[in-house]
């Protein structure tokens, strides 16, 4: 029996259901309000995360290069759940371009799945970050197309997309000054989670109203080791100043880590590629050996 | 945006590094900063803030909205930076929208953290939105801190008429906006954060750069620092590298500069309250 | 002994014995590597020239001075656009634009030069990079013999053989249209002169 009252409820719930409602807010009571400890201790119980991991150790990296065949250079990179692909092409010409410029630039597109968070501020930090490790003065008025794809975002996409598009370049054979290595870090109260999930930084990035420690947020950086460079730098919480340094070096610690992991995967892929060619060398530097002797 | 030649950049680095800038200012110092505020009467709150020659007004309004399952007691703070054609030319058309639409995401990121719970009427039901629009009428370099210095004294000003809950029977509230024009409360902005951008150039740090600066800057970042000198998120722009020794040497000096800058513009404002009869400048000068 | 390196590598001390190639940069007195592959050492005049050399072959990038094969998309009667197709021997995955101005065209008679009259749109000409200048487009020049049209179409589709060093003509309809053409050798005189 619809009534006026019943008829207004309808047109108010039908406004409702124009906006975008995440499916949580229709979970039972007992579900959706938890309290503090218990929504910590889904986390983080007993010393370990619920990964199994301690709170220094990083998810393991998988990387693969070549993975995208037409592309001049490409690199596919899981860590964790995190799964990330990135394909590098160019040098071209920038496309409406006004004047000359002197330095080539770096186009980044990070495209991601419905279900990940949102590109255009993940473009502009790739770019940022990949335009100092990259030989700029070498491609006037050109620019290399970065397109990065996330396949899936469970924690630390923008550092697994940086370290992927500077592995793609070097796959590519494009000049850069060196390797960049990217993670995120996140705190939580006096809590370190190195590499955080997604629930771990979604974690980070609230805070306890009541406990004695304020202190939360996510840093997520990269890093040239060979130059000891930043090349970029975000952060986000409130975090006292010297915390807030003491977690900048210890990512600058992890990034190391895994450049020394970058690194030997590339230069296993180096001789792989070039296999043929030093074959040939091989034989012709015998072919020369024999003729002498 | 200016173009200048290498020896002109390699004259501004030579100033910076020997701590004698271009117009006499060492690295630490800022350009002589105007605040006014209430000069848009219409707004619930507004503050012009001038740092050399780069103009910007903040206006802020406030309207109510229902919050959130998961945040049910907090308020929103929105910002919104509109780049006009009349700061500088190169904000013409597209690339002054995309250009306004990375510094709005940027500030709203900034101000992200902060908590408004004092922003709350009544839980689960109504909370305040507050809508600041940035209006950048002259650019000469350091715009992030000449926003962050109008943003904190426009909502520092700023008059909300009050809302207030009466019960109803069934437990049931009635919202109602006072009568009283003046029965008005005013934000708390003790943890409204300053901007303050640090440029790195040659092998100095500086802030307060002006366009020319700008340009000859090889790593510039934004960090929002509130009155007691924490961080609240750091930025990196433009394309650049430091070295994680100097990075850290920039956080340090970006805290007890921010510190101070906050201290500088609450003693200003609590001048400007202090006025008994006062006239407002606004354009007219 | 073959060395691999990888971006970020320090291959050696820079100074007056060892000079960056191309695959290196120069950093606070060392030589470093910036790209994925074998280094090489070779000597020239004395120095060595540290280079890093991949499969993929060289960054390709036209320098001036270097021949490039390009294709006329455009002409005014001030200048020439094209579009650059190949460098010396390497094909370009896309081409890069390319200006040729008027006085650029030949080296003798630059004031009574007709664009009309040496180039058409769908001509695949030579021409060498000017050094590089502060403009959107690469500058190109066909100042001389070797280089100008090597092949072009007439309307009848047809690719037309060169009579003159001005004038190509078609060889079915028999119309003789205007041209810069370029001295190209044939393929079988070089073979010739090897031997």
């Amino acid at each position: 029996m619809l009534d006026s009252a019943a008829i207004e409820d309808f047109i108010l719930d039908q406004k409702k259901y124009e906006e975008n409602i995440p499916y949580e807010s229709f979970l039972p009571e007992n579900v959706k309000f938890k309290t503090y400890e218990a929504k910590l201790s889904e986390v983080y119980k007993d010393g370990k995360r619920a990964d199994g991991r301690t709170r220094d150790e990083s998810r393991k990296m998988y990387i693969k290069l070549g993975a995208l065949v037409e592309a001049r250079g490409s690199c596919y990179l899981e860590i964790g759940d995190t799964k990330v692909l990135c394909g590098v092409s160019g040098p071209r010409e920038i496309p409406y371009l006004q004047g000359y410029t002197e330095l080539g630039s770096v186009d980044c597109v990070v495209e991601s799945n419905p279900a990940s968070p949102s590109d255009k501020a993940y473009s502009d930090a790739l770019k940022r970050a990949l335009e100092p490790s990259f030989c700029r003065h070498e491609f006037p008025n050109l620019e290399i197309s970065v397109s990065v794809m996330i396949l899936d975002a469970s924690g630390s996409a923008l550092a697994a997309a940086i370290t992927a598009a500077s592995l793609a370049l070097a796959h590519a054979r494009l000049p850069i000054f060196d390797i960049l290595t990217s993670v995120t870090v996140g705190l939580h109260g006096d809590l370190l989670f190195i590499d955080p999930t997604d629930k771990e930084e979604a974690l980070c990035m609230s805070y306890e109203k009541n406990s004695a420690s304020q202190n939360h947020g996510l840093i997520t950086l990269s890093y040239m080791s060979t130059a000891d460079q930043i090349t970029h730098y975000y952060q986000n919480g409130e975090m006292d100043l010297q915390l807030l340094l003491d977690t900048m070096d210890i990512g600058i610690s992890r990034c190391k880590d895994i450049y020394a992991l970058c690194q030997q995967r590339l230069m296993d892929e180096v001789k792989i590629s070039m296999k043929t060619v030093t074959d040939t060398q091989n034989v012709e530097d015998s072919m020369k050996n024999l003729s002498t002797s | 945006m200016v173009r200048l030649s290498p020896e002109e950049k390699i004259y501004i680095i030579h100033g910076v590094e020997d701590n004698i800038r271009e117009d006499g200012r060492s690295q630490t110092q800022y350009r002589p900063i105007e605040v006014e505020t209430g000069i848009i009467p219409s707004a619930m709150g507004s503050a012009r803030v001038k740092l050399g020659n780069t103009d910007v007004i903040a206006c802020v309004k406030a309207d109510t909205f229902t919050p959130t399952w998961n945040k049910p007691d907090e308020g929103k703070l929105q910002l919104h930076v509109d780049l006009s054609a009349t700061a500088s030319p190169w904000f013409e058309g597209r690339r002054g929208e995309q250009t306004s639409e990375e510094i709005t995401t940027i500030l709203n990121k900034a101000y992200e953290s902060i908590k408004l719970e004092s922003f709350c009427i009544v839980p689960q039901v109504k909370c305040w939105l507050v809508d600041v629009d940035i209006s950048v009428l002259s650019c000469d370099g350091n715009m992030y801190d000449a926003i962050g210095f109008a943003v904190k004294a426009a909502l520092a000003t700023t008059m909300v008429p009050k809302i207030v809950a009466s019960e109803e029977d069934e437990g049931e509230k009635e919202l109602q906006i006072t009568d009283d024009p003046f029965d008005t409360w005013t934000p708390n902005v003790s943890n409204i954060p300053c901007l303050v951008t640090l440029s790195k150039v040659g092998d100095s740090v500086m802030v307060d750069a002006t366009n020319k600066e700008e340009q000859c800057s090889s790593f510039t970042c934004i960090l929002a620092v509130t009155e007691t000198g924490k961080i609240l998120s750091t930025f990196k722009v433009g394309p650049g590298s430091v070295q994680p020794v100097t990075f850290s040497k920039l956080i340090l000096e970006a805290s007890s500069i921010g510190r101070s800058l906050h201290s500088e513009l609450l003693s200003a404002l609590k001048k400007e309250n202090g006025l008994r009869k006062r006239e407002i400048h606004g354009f007219l000068n | 002994m073959i060395n691999f390196c990888v971006p970020g590598t320090r291959l050696c001390l820079a100074g007056d014995t060892h000079i960056p190639g191309t695959g290196t940069y120069e950093r606070k007195g060392y030589i470093y590597s910036s790209l994925a592959g074998i280094v090489k050492i070779t000597e020239k005049e004395k120095v060595f020239v540290v280079e890093v050399q991949t499969d993929k072959g060289q960054n390709i990038v036209p320098n001036p001075g270097d021949v490039v094969t390009a294709e006329v998309s455009v002409i005014t009667q001030r200048y020439a656009r094209c579009a650059i197709k190949c460098i010396r021997d390497t094909p370009l995955e896309k081409p890069l634009r390319a200006l040729i101005n008027r006085e650029e065209v030949q080296a003798t008679n630059k004031d009574q030069i007709e664009i009309h009259k040496s180039f058409r749109p769908g001509d695949i000409i030579l021409a060498r990079v000017l050094p590089i200048k502060e403009l959107q487009s690469y500058q190109l020049t066909t100042a001389e013999n070797e280089l100008g049209v090597a092949i072009a179409y007439s309307d009848a589709d047809a690719q037309m053989v060169p009579i003159s060093w001005t004038e190509m003509q078609c060889p079915v309809t028999y119309n003789k249209e205007y041209r810069k053409v370029a001295r190209v050798l044939p393929e079988s005189d070089k073979v010739d002169k090897e031997k």
